[in-house]
């Protein structure tokens, strides 16, 4: 680790002192800044989705508008009620008092999938808690990014936010990035991004708050309602060319249900690629050295990919479908992909389906999300309970399933936990509630069997766990 | 802001909020001070005992005095509980002199 330079000193310098004038704001004064600003994204939602479209050459701006709507309505209404300042709750039973203080500098490193509305999304919830936030945007998502956090701070600063509460990290080298995040100035790191930036974040020191990636399996259990459920995957999937981390990897069916599945996907645009059409595939999406997916393939259409594959795939098709044996790095299509490409597996029953939804929820997406098509409670419980995933996502679109708030009341975030599996503190979808300091103000209470009980008694041998219990509890 | 001129040294007294707009009101009148302070080789006394709430202005302002007439000529006194916890957040107790 070297010296910060002037910039990085700069910009944390700036960051503190408006992290000490943000403490003293109360949660009206919060509120109105962050209803200020929710409102100035909303009204950006377009202008930001196109930019971010045509600035990374990544999925679709219609899409990108919903993203965008999502980080800000449903975020705002998710967390315009909270209470992130001062006393936050109060239990005169217990005596204890909870006050949510705010952490300090935020350093958030932005994708360049979800550009822009993971800028308002972080700056939404760092503001909440009366946090500054540095932005630290992809280098292909230089521009949108920038224009974000323009509007973000200028209707910030109109509602009375301290200056610098937002600040965009612009023209920092690699070296003054890993000084950034290592710097005893910086609080916390929300990183979304890639494995080596995540792992980066987590390796600085400094907290971290980043994300595992995903690898998610969809299993069509045989009492599906088949035509929904190629009707939903196609709605994910093709959800802004694939590039949300939650959105469907592969599909595991019942042999039972999966000629009828396969016909109801191609009703649907679906293509079903051959062997050799599933080899030419994974040689432009797959980096066989790297062991993950070409940047090239990310958040590109199916024909698209198709073209780029050397394959004739017919006018309309909005996915390309590989049907696949087995898991594993030999298989790269039962990797992580994010564009319209899916594997897609046939088994025999439910134990089948779910060792092979094992073997791919291990397979780079442990902690992450699965998705089930069933209408077997029992069977969804079990597939749930054997899952490693934060999100068990049920007769739902993945890509909109898991950042919530759409399709089910998860809370809705651009940023999902991945629990220890995913190397990640949390396997929640983070909000504002993981950027305070929550204070615990604990009145005294004595415990009254301690009043009563001979405390003398711990220091004899003869008594026993079960005898100091029972003398413990007695007439209690 | 009110301005006592001692003989060896000169007294600010702010009240109220210390906000961008008060302090962009006072950047005439605090040059002035400063200059004065400079001239006469005094030292400056920023009393903020009745101040409840500081902006990234007034920490300037501060950080300018600080700058322009050395730390040991710059005194912040009587604050609040509440806005010494601002300077400390800032990392600036130990460029400034704050009691």
């Amino acid at each position: 680790m070297g010296e910060a330079s002037e910039l990085v000193n700069d910009i944390l310098n700036r960051a503190l002192a408006s992290a000490a004038i943000f403490s003293q704001l109360n949660q009206k004064q919060t509120d109105k800044i962050v209803n200020a600003v929710y409102e100035a994204g909303l009204n950006n939602r377009i202008k930001l989705a196109k930019m971010a479209a045509e600035e990374t050459g990544i999925g679709k701006w219609e899409d990108k508008v919903i993203k965008n709507v999502v980080a800000t309505q449903y975020v705002y209404e998710s967390i315009r009620n909270q209470k992130t300042a001062g006393i936050i709750s109060e239990d005169f039973e217990s005596g204890i008092s909870e006050i949510a203080q705010p952490i300090g500098p935020i350093l958030a490193i932005i994708p360049c999938t979800n550009p822009t509305s993971t800028v308002m999304f972080k700056v939404l919830i760092a503001l909440k808690t009366r946090n500054p936030i540095i932005i630290s945007a992809h280098h292909r998502a230089l521009e949108c990014c920038r224009e974000a956090v323009k509007i973000c701070y200028e209707a910030a600063l109109e509602a009375d936010a301290p200056e610098d509460c937002i600040i965009f990290f612009d023209r920092g080298s690699r070296e003054d990035t890993r000084n950034l995040m290592s710097d005893k100035r910086l609080a916390l790191i929300l990183a979304t991004g890639g494995e080596s930036v995540v792992k980066a974040a987590y390796s600085s020191g400094t907290p971290a708050l980043g994300v595992g990636s995903g690898n998610v399996p969809v299993y069509i259990e045989k009492t599906a309602d088949i035509p929904f459920a190629a009707e939903q995957i196609l709605i994910s999937k093709t959800f802004d060319n694939g590039t949300i981390c939650a959105s469907e990897q592969s599909l595991v069916v019942e042999r039972k249900v999966s000629e009828l599945f396969k016909n109801e996907l191609i009703s649907r645009g679906a293509y079903f690629l051959s062997d050799d059409e599933i080899t030419a595939v994974e040689n432009i999406a797959f980096n066989k050295e790297k062991l993950t997916m070409t940047a090239e393939v990310v958040g590109q259409s199916a024909v698209r990919v198709a073209e780029m594959a050397g394959l004739k795939v017919p006018p309309g098709t909005r996915l390309l479908v590989g049907p696949l044996k087995n898991v594993g790095y030999e298989y790269p299509l039962s990797c992580e992909i994010l564009a319209p490409i899916i594997a897609f597996y046939t088994v025999d029953g439910f134990e089948d389906a779910v060792k092979l939804c094992i073997d791919l929820n291990f397979h780079g997406g442990i902690g992450h999300t699965v998705s089930i098509y069933s209408n077997d409670e029992e069977k969804i419980k079990q597939f749930a309970m054997t899952m490693n995933a934060g999100r068990i996502l049920v007769n739902t679109p993945s890509s909109q399933g898991a950042v919530g708030g759409i399709y089910n009341k998860l809370t809705p975030s651009l940023t999902l936990g991945c629990g220890t599996g995913g190397k990640n503190i949390t396997m929640d979808n983070v909000s504002a509630r993981h950027l305070l300091n929550i204070q615990r103000l604990a009145r005294r209470k004595i415990n009254e069997r301690m009043e009563h009980f001979n405390s003398s008694l711990y220091f004899n041998e003869n008594i026993d766990a079960k005898e100091i219990e029972r003398l413990f509890n007695i007439n209690h | 802001m009110e301005r006592i001129n001692e003989k060896d040294k000169v007294i600010c007294i702010f009240k109220g909020n210390m906000d961008t707009v008060a302090c962009r009101e006072l950047e005439t009148e605090l040059v002035q001070m400063l200059n004065h302070c400079k001239a006469d080789n005094l030292p400056l006394v920023l009393d903020l005992a009745e101040v409840d709430y500081i902006a990234s202005s007034f920490l300037r302002i501060c950080i300018m005095s600080a700058q322009q007439l050395g730390k040991e000529n710059v005194n912040i006194v009587n604050v609040t509980h509440q806005v010494k916890k601002v300077f400390k957040m800032a990392g600036l107790s130990d460029d400034l002199s704050v009691s």
